[in-house]
């Protein structure tokens, strides 16, 4: 109903438009030469003057307003040198950009008809040519030299430091692996054969190899602030590409072709924080975390090559450590891959002990991300939820739930016992490495009770875990909640473990 | 066919002659045309459908990035599972914007406007009967609506449209896989054979512009004595004729891999933890081969609204363009180097950091032309008597977009400032203000300053005053703010996964609602355009020269007709910018040289 009533009062303006238009015309011919457009002109003229006013207006009031708003400065060399180059060009730039708009619309203006009845015969002047052909060119000589000694310093290799950080970066839909060579600073070697890739181990990582035994994973990428680093990308699937706003970093990730970038970080995680707090504008609170800005900054790494429908997603945070000491500390925390992981299947593979499976185990999972969940069990909600959204054969539907296991409310409140909080981290961690699906979450009851009351209970409960969720750090808008009341009953209500089942929050997959 | 320039004028005036006598079928004269005036009003009102629908998807991609959080149950009741709950999905958002640059780049302001404006102008302004092969004109424009058929059909499919960009990168879009992406199953198929039969059209097409230019020309009508306009799409035409074999290549190589199991473009590609059987190509080098096209591509759309505004600034201003043979280098200097900077498009993706060297020379080289080009603008109008009339509005517009975007490219063209703007918002505001706004601007000039010519009438002036602000307005409201928005990736569907990507929150609200007005404005447009063809004010009598032109479609009558002229084709007698010499406002360049009059040089 409203689209039609837009629709229709769009359809309006245009007829109404059309008859003032109409109507002038017609006034036009009756009052005279139809073919004169001196008044026009005149009226026009003092548009275009108006507009010039209101361009560079409008200039000065984005750079008040959106340039506090922009990436903050360089945190890495060579990106203050091509910020620096940046200023310089924009300088030459709005040189020309002012006199040349002010040429425009002023001349515009000055010699329109009702201003200057005739116009003066001037067709060229070759002085004038060569003058506004070589100033330019001094110009872009200028900017071309400046360029090129920055760009040839970013990609020089021989002035490399030897003892620089290396980080492996593999980038796929829609995740990064960030791979370390551990405590021997060597990375064990990948082999790409088709008995190496495995679904367990895309890298083709080469696990005899015994340089492999101390890689190990890391879910953020941690550099060191005045370290030379060097990431090696490369992308398994499609095109990526690698992407620190804050250093001026990026690069390509392409399947089948190594790339690399190197550079110098030069301010730590806790420094830009620090820098950042004098800034007007960070000291202003966030009202989605109730804190100044600064205080939650944090460096980012994206993808800027459109690689599908997830593109969007390819986040990691980046921490810049003060100094070695600190990365040393860091790297204790990290746990190579091949002890916590690979080492025991191998093992499993060798004996060919082939266990029965116990009715309920623990569900052990690391998950893409690196992270590890943490008490779930083999017929919880965190397995059958994962094996729900690998499964390619299984479509997403209205009518697959799951239930949460480890969800616990205060009786007759929305609020969650602390005891609850690991599945919800568990579930929050899923969702943040699998960042295409989207969940619809259910609140549900038994039905004892007043049914108004329960379904307002329910509703509370399930937008309270949504609410959780969120503050572990899931995109708002991958989540939908609603409560059902006693609707959709699991169990027997007549029986307590019965109305127990039956009070419990559901999640479904409505998109993966 | 015609074959001497000299004695040309009599020779198909006889031709013109023999076919008056052939009655043209109903189907002849409005669908499998071969007059140059039709065919040219076929492929301006097919550009305009493009334009409304790309348009639309860009008020559709604008809801998104606008109000990510808000709900639009109407999107569903018309686009049903792209759309579900009345939010855009993420892949269709992809098809989106692929969709939008595709349309916008080569249906809208190549076909739309070179086609327009080619057809209309060439056979008229060098006094032609028609084009040297009428027949394969009409092709060019049939083959153009095929490939707008199936591209538009590509909506319709399961899989939905095409959704890796519009620059077909494999091997996101190599590889027929929908777990990889959607848009790159039948959608893309369908993209592919719809540019390859694009192509087919722009290379009949432009053939055919440079076969009428170069052989028939009236007599008188050297080279010198050509309009800026017909300069303009002749090099244009060479850029198509030289540069789109290089995308059909591309893309059918693409196709090869994608139904054929080839591996141009594949390498060592790992889906779900499985190892593909390509071998040994190189992303990259469909890159090259896009490229290669894709930058001389913004010139086959930029030196068509050049030419045309160079010549509605000299006619509005009733002053001679500043410096014709400076003008004309300039483009010529702007179509060779257009050819040496296409890798400007990939300082970041692996290329040999020395090559790009190259190319950053040549980028930042073609500045030169273009910066000649605008001064000799300025310099056009400056002491002129401008009427300020619509074509006059938006060939200024032109200039102060062209001025506004092609700055920018300083930037990009640098490699090592390339690295932070690359692939992000700056981009975007770059080419939309420089070819998108820029383009649009030249288009629209045409068409208000040659409307008269096309029907015999005019469009509306209040209309058009009301388009050109709200255009003008409203495109530096759109893209100017994205400046700031450096450093934000384009093409992401959501910034809420990233802190350092969301601080623009009521930037983005105000683009979308800017972007939604202009889109209102340019079907203001369209209304004006229509109403008028019925409804507009008639040239009057004999008064078929509405802005006092000097070029020879004015000298043409009113009424349609084929063949252009009745009688003989006037012959030239000087160059077309004698506007306020002798005493005269204008002169056209059928006025022989008075006694003593010596023609300018």
């Amino acid at each position: 109903m409203t689209t039609l009533l837009v629709f229709g009062a769009l359809v309006l303006m245009y007829v109404i438009l059309v008859l003032i238009g109409k109507t002038n015309e017609l006034s036009k011919s009756l009052s005279g030469n139809p073919n004169s457009y001196e008044k026009e002109s005149k009226v026009n003229g003092y548009l275009m003057l108006a507009f010039l006013v209101g361009l560079f207006w409008s200039i000065a009031f984005q750079l008040k307003h959106l340039a506090p708003l922009m990436i903050p400065k360089a945190a890495s060399y060579h990106g203050e040198e091509t910020d620096r180059l940046f200023y310089v060009t924009l300088f030459f730039m709005t040189v020309v950009f002012i006199l040349t708009q002010i040429a425009l619309f002023y001349f515009a203006f000055r010699y329109n008809e009702s201003r200057n009845k005739k116009a003066y015969f001037y067709s060229h002047n070759n002085k004038l040519e060569v003058v506004w052909t070589i100033i330019p060119s001094i110009v872009l000589t200028i900017l071309v030299v400046m360029g090129m000694r920055a760009w040839f310093k970013i990609f020089d290799v021989e002035a490399r430091d030897k003892n620089m950080q290396v980080v492996e970066v593999t980038a796929q839909q829609f995740k990064w692996t960030l791979r370390y060579p551990g405590t021997d600073g060597k990375f064990g070697e990948r082999i790409i054969d088709k008995e190496h890739i495995t679904p367990t181990n895309e890298l083709g990582i080469n696990w005899s190899d015994a340089k492999s035994h101390d890689d190990f994973f890391s879910e953020q990428l941690v550099l060191i602030k005045d370290k030379p680093v060097l990431v090696k990308l490369g992308a398994l699937d499609v095109i990526h590409s690698f992407y620190l706003p804050h250093f001026r970093v990026k690069m390509d990730c392409v399947p089948g072709l190594p790339t690399q970038f190197y550079f110098t970080p030069k301010y730590s995680t806790k420094e830009m924080q620090e820098y950042l707090s004098t800034l007007p504008w960070w000291q202003e609170v966030n009202p989605t975390t109730g804190l100044p800005r600064w205080q939650t900054f944090k460096y980012e790494l994206a993808c800027t090559e459109i690689c599908g429908r997830s593109h969007y997603g390819m986040q990691k945070e980046v921490v810049v450590l003060a100094n070695e000491a600190e990365y040393k500390e860091w790297m204790k925390t990290q746990t190579s891959y091949y002890e916590t992981t690979v080492k025991a299947t191998l093992a499993e593979k060798a004996t060919e002990e082939v266990k029965p499976t116990a009715e309920v185990s623990i569900f052990k999972k690391t998950l893409a991300s690196g992270v590890e969940l943490l008490g779930a069990l083999s017929n919880g909600i965190e397995s059958k939820l994962i094996s729900f959204i690998e499964d390619k054969g299984k479509q997403v539907d209205k009518t697959t739930w799951f239930s949460f296991d480890r969800l616990l409310f205060e009786t007759g409140k929305s609020t969650l016992k602390p005891e609850s909080q690991e599945q919800v981290k568990n579930m929050a961690e899923i969702l943040k490495a699998y960042p295409a699906v989207e969940l619809k979450i259910g609140g549900y009851t038994d039905n004892s009770g007043d049914a108004k009351k329960n379904l307002a209970l329910s509703d509370d409960r399930a937008k309270s875990v949504l609410a959780e969720l969120v503050k572990l750090g899931v995109a708002d808008s991958r989540l939908k909640a609603e409560g059902y009341g006693d609707q959709h009953p699991v169990a027997d209500n007549a029986t307590e473990e019965g109305r127990a089942k039956n009070r419990r929050i559901d999640v479904r997959v409505t998109k993966k | 066919m015609h074959t001497a320039t000299v004695d040309h004028g009599a020779h198909s005036a006889h031709g013109h002659d023999d076919h008056a006598h052939h009655e043209s079928s109903w189907l002849e004269t409005y669908v499998f045309c071969q007059d140059h005036k039709t065919i040219a009003k076929q492929f301006l009102i097919t550009g305009m459908f493009w334009g409304v629908v790309g348009g639309l998807l860009s008020v559709l991609f604008r809801l998104q990035l606008g109000w990510p959080n808000e709900t639009f149950p109407v999107l569903e009741t018309f686009l049903g599972k792209w759309a579900e709950g009345g939010k855009i999905s993420n892949e269709f958002y992809l098809s989106l914007v692929t969709m939008h640059g595709t349309i916008l780049v080569f249906f809208v302001l190549t076909g739309g406007l070179s086609g327009t404006f080619s057809n209309l102008l060439i056979p008229y302004q060098i006094g032609a009967r028609d084009m040297a092969s009428g027949f394969m004109n009409m092709l060019s424009y049939w083959f153009f609506f095929t490939a707008s058929v199936i591209m538009f059909a590509s909506f319709f499919v399961q899989t939905g449209a095409a959704s890796g960009g519009w620059t077909a990168y494999p091997p996101l879009n190599g590889m027929r896989l929908e777990a990889v992406n959607k848009g790159s199953m039948l959608g893309f198929d369908l993209w592919a054979l719809s540019m390859t039969l694009f192509v087919v059209s722009s290379l009949l097409g432009s053939l055919n512009y440079v076969a009428t230019i170069m052989n028939l020309r009236t007599k008188g009508m050297n080279m010198l004595r050509l309009p800026l306009t017909i300069w303009a799409f002749l090099f244009t035409a060479v850029l198509g004729i030289l540069s789109f074999p290089a995308l059909l290549a591309g893309v059918s190589l693409l196709e090869f891999d994608r139904l054929l199991g080839t591996s141009f473009y594949l390498n060592q590609i790992v889906i779900n933890g499985n190892l593909l059987d390509y071998k040994g190509g190189s992303p990259v080098l469909f890159q090259h081969l896009f490229w290669f096209l894709g930058h001389p591509e913004v010139y086959i759309i930029i030196l068509p609204a050049m030419g045309i505004v160079s010549e509605v600034l000299s006619t509005h201003a009733r002053k001679p363009i500043f410096g014709y043979r400076a003008m004309v280098v300039s483009m010529m200097a702007i179509v060779i180097i257009s050819f040496l900077v296409w890798a400007h498009h990939m300082f970041v993706t692996g290329l040999n950091p020395n090559l790009a060297a190259v190319f950053v020379l040549f980028t930042l080289l073609i500045a030169v032309p273009s910066a000649i080009k605008v001064f000799n603008w300025i310099g056009t109008i400056w002491k002129g008597s401008i009427r300020l009339t619509t074509p006059m509005l938006f060939a200024i517009g032109f200039v102060s977009m062209f001025i506004s975007g092609g700055l920018t490219g300083l930037m990009l063209g640098n490699s090592s400032i390339d690295i932070q703007l690359h692939d992000t918002y700056f981009v975007v505001a770059h080419f939309h203000i420089v070819m998108g706004v820029a383009g649009f601007f030249g288009m629209f000039a045409g068409v208000y300053h040659w409307f008269p010519r096309m029907y015999g009438r005019y469009m509306n002036e209040t209309l058009g005053y009301i388009h050109f602000y709200i255009t003008l307005i409203g495109g530096y409201a759109i893209f100017f703010p994205m400046h700031f928005m450096t450093g934000l990736p384009r093409r992401y569907y959501s910034f809420s996964n990233f802190d350092t990507f969301s601080s623009f929150d009521s930037l983005v609200v105000f683009i979308s609602v800017a972007a939604i007005i202009v889109f209102l404005a340019q079907i203001l447009f369209i209304v004006n355009f229509f109403y008028s063809i019925f409804k507009g004010r008639k040239l009057e009598g004999e008064y078929n020269n509405p802005w006092g032109g000097n070029t020879l479609e004015w000298t043409a009558p009113v009424a349609r007709l084929h063949g252009n002229w009745p009688g003989d084709i006037p012959a030239v007698h000087r160059w077309p910018y004698d506007y306020s010499v002798n005493g005269r406002e204008f002169t056209p360049q059928t006025t022989p040289l008075a006694p003593g009059e010596e023609e300018h040089k």
